[in-house]
C-alpha cells in the first residue's frame, strides 16, 4: 500500500463480523484453518454437480438453477484472503465448517453461481488483478482500506489501482461490501473516523455496486429489514445509484456481514450475463440496479437501502413485451 | 357381422380427450349373442367421435393462468397470448366398406389465439376386425391426421428501461418467445423453443381384442 502521505497506513479489513458472531454460535474459537478449502488455490471452475439450493439462498436462485443457468460464461474473481492462519466457522452447505475469510467468500459466490469460472487474488500480493479473456469478469471485493479520514488522494497499490480502473473504465464488474460500520454511509467515515477509502473511490465508478446487507431474504409478505451492522448508502445520489441490498442470513449460516452479501451480487450478475451474454459489465450492474425492488424491504429508503434489494428475476424479466 | 361398429365405438372412448359426445347406432348388445347386434341396414356412416380439445390444445391450455413478473413489477398474464375463443374440434366418421372393414375419416377445425395457431387437419384411417366367435373378435385401426399442426409466434420485448446505461442498449425490441422471455435462457436462445409441432395422433395404431362374457 503507497499512501499518498508519509506516514499514513491504512489497514487493509475483511468487512465482516462473523468471527465474533460465529464465535458465539458456534462455540468455538477462531482457529487456524487445517488446509485450504476447496475453490481456493487460483483457480479452478465452478461445480457441475447438480447445485442444491441452500436455505440461505433467495428462492429466485433455484428458479435461476432450473432453467440450467448457473453463470457459465463468467469469471468471478475474488480478492481476499486466502493465505493467512486466521479462520472462522461457518456453515454454507450445511455442515459447519472452518476457513479463511476469502475461503468462504468464494465459496459462497460458486455456490450461487456454479457453473461461472471462479478465481482467487491474494489479496497482500500487491499485484494487479488481472481479468480472464473472453469471459465476463467479476470482482469481488469484501474488504475495505481503512485509515484515518482527511486524504485527498491516495497513491494506490497495484492490486487497487486495477481494480479502481477496471470500475472505472467498465471492464469487470466490481461487486463491493459496503462495510460492517453500523450505519455509515459509503464515502463516510465510520464512528472512529476510519474511512474505507476503496469504497471512496469507487464511488461514481461505471460499473461498481456497493453492497449492504438486510438480515433475511424480503418478500413483500416478509419485507426485510436492514442488517444492524451493515452501511448504508446515505445522501450522496451517486452511492444511492449504485448501492444494493440483499439478504445475508447469518442466523443460518454463522457468517454475518457485508462481506456475505457482495458474493451474492457476484454470482447473480454472472447468472445474468449468462443470459444477456452481449451485455457489458456495466450494462448488467446497471440491470440489477434498475430491477432491485423496494417492495421487498421494510420501510425502503433510497438513502438506507439505495436501489432496493437486488432480483435476479427481476434483472431477466422484459421491461415490456408484446 | 356388423358388431364391428360397437367396438370402434369403444376404442374412440378410450382413446379421445374430451367428447362432448360419441355413437354408433347406440343400441346395448342384445342378450342373445354378440353377432346378433346389427345396426340399422341402410346406415352405412356412423359418427364415432366429437371432441374438443386435442393433446396440443391441452399443451397451450396449459400456460393460461400462468405468466410472469416484467422487470418493473408488472405482472404478465399469458392469458391474453394463449386464450382462444373455440377450441379444436375434432369429428370423426367411420363408413363401413365391408364387413369387415371400414374407413375412419375426420375433419377438425383447428384454434388459434394471438401468439399461437393450431391448423385445422384432415383425418384417414381404417378398422379392420375378424370376429374370432359369438363373444370375441379381434380388430386392427389404423389412422393418420394430416395437418393440424401447433405453431407459435414470438414477442417482441425489450429489457432494461436506460439506453445510456443497462441493457436496453443491446437488448431493445428483442425477438423472444413470449412464454420464455423472463427466463434464464438468451431471448435468441428461446426461438428454439417456439411451438412447431405436428398433432400427436398424427398416426395412431391400434390392436385390439374384446371379448364379452
Amino acid at each position: 500500500l503507497k499512501p499518498e502521505k508519509e506516514g499514513v497506513k491504512m489497514k487493509a479489513t475483511h468487512i465482516a463480523l462473523m468471527a465474533a458472531v460465529a464465535f458465539l454460535a458456534a462455540g468455538q474459537a477462531l482457529a487456524q484453518p487445517k488446509g485450504r478449502g476447496p475453490g481456493n488455490g487460483g483457480g479452478g471452475g465452478g461445480s457441475t454437480s447438480s447445485p442444491t439450493l441452500q436455505s440461505w439462498m433467495s428462492q429466485e436462485v433455484g428458479d435461476a438453477w432450473r432453467q440450467g443457468y448457473q453463470g457459465k460464461g463468467a469469471t468471478i474473481t475474488v480478492v481476499d484472503d486466502f493465505n493467512s492462519n486466521f479462520g472462522f466457522y461457518g456453515n454454507l452447505t450445511g455442515s459447519t465448517e472452518l476457513r479463511r475469510h476469502g475461503e468462504w467468500t468464494l465459496r459462497q459466490a460458486s455456490l450461487i453461481a456454479p457453473q461461472a469460472n471462479m478465481r482467487s487474488h491474494e489479496f497482500t500480493s500487491d499485484s494487479a488483478v488481472s481479468l480472464a479473456r473472453r469471459s465476463f469478469n467479476v470482482l469481488n471485493l469484501s474488504y475495505g482500506m481503512m485509515a484515518p479520514a482527511g486524504y485527498s488522494t491516495v497513491n494506490w497499490s497495484r492490486q487497487e489501482s486495477s481494480i479502481i480502473s477496471h470500475a472505472r473504465n467498465g471492464n469487470a464488474l466490481i461487486s463491493k461490501a459496503a462495510g460492517n460500520d453500523s450505519g455509515t454511509a459509503v464515502g463516510q467515515p465510520n464512528a472512529n473516523g476510519q474511512l474505507d477509502y476503496l469504497n471512496r473511490d469507487l464511488i461514481g465508478a461505471q460499473s461498481a455496486v456497493f453492497v449492504g446487507a438486510l438480515s433475511t431474504n424480503g418478500t413483500p409478505a416478509a419485507p426485510a429489514t436492514m442488517a444492524s451492522y451493515s452501511n448504508i448508502a446515505g445522501n450522496n445520489s451517486t452511492v444511492q445509484n449504485q448501492f444494493l441490498v440483499v439478504g445475508v442470513e447469518g442466523h443460518k449460516t454463522g457468517l454475518y456481514g457485508t462481506s456475505f452479501a457482495a458474493p451474492i451480487v457476484s454470482g447473480y450478475a454472472a447468472i445474468v450475463h449468462s443470459k444477456f451474454n452481449r451485455a457489458s459489465p456495466t450494462q448488467v450492474a446497471n440491470q440489477l440496479l434498475n430491477t432491485a425492488r423496494h417492495d421487498t424491504i421494510l420501510g425502503y429508503n433510497p438513502a438506507i437501502h439505495g436501489r432496493g434489494e437486488a432480483s435476479i428475476t427481476r434483472a431477466l424479466a422484459p421491461s415490456s413485451i408484446q | 357381422m356388423r358388431s364391428i361398429w360397437s367396438l370402434a365405438l369403444q376404442s374412440a372412448f378410450t382413446t379421445g380427450c374430451v367428447f362432448v359426445c360419441g355413437f354408433v347406432s347406440a343400441q346395448a348388445l342384445p342378450s342373445h349373442g354378440f353377432m346378433a347386434f346389427v345396426p340399422p341396414s341402410t346406415q352405412t356412416t356412423y359418427l364415432i367421435g366429437i371432441q374438443q380439445c386435442s393433446a396440443l390444445s391441452r399443451e397451450v391450455g396449459g400456460f393460461r393462468g400462468q405468466g410472469y413478473y416484467s422487470s418493473n413489477g408488472k405482472y404478465i398474464d399469458f392469458n391474453k397470448w394463449y386464450q382462444t375463443e373455440w377450441t379444436d374440434l375434432q369429428l370423426t366418421w367411420l363408413t363401413e366398406m365391408h364387413p369387415q372393414w371400414g374407413l375412419i375419416w375426420g375433419v377438425s377445425t383447428g384454434e388459434k389465439g394471438s401468439k399461437y395457431r393450431i391448423s385445422p387437419s384432415l383425418q384417414l384411417g381404417a378398422l379392420f376386425q375378424h370376429p374370432l366367435s359369438k363373444q370375441s373378435a379381434f380388430s386392427f385401426r389404423i389412422f393418420s391426421r394430416f395437418g393440424g399442426r401447433l405453431k407459435e409466434k414470438p414477442c417482441t420485448a425489450t429489457y432494461g428501461s436506460d439506453h445510456q446505461t443497462d441493457i436496453s442498449n443491446e437488448y431493445s425490441s428483442v425477438t423472444t418467445n413470449c412464454r420464455l422471455a423472463a427466463g434464464f435462457l438468451s431471448p435468441e436462445e428461446t426461438l428454439n423453443y417456439l411451438w412447431n409441432d405436428p398433432p400427436r395422433d398424427r398416426l395412431a395404431i391400434a390392436l385390439r381384442y374384446v371379448r364379452h362374457f
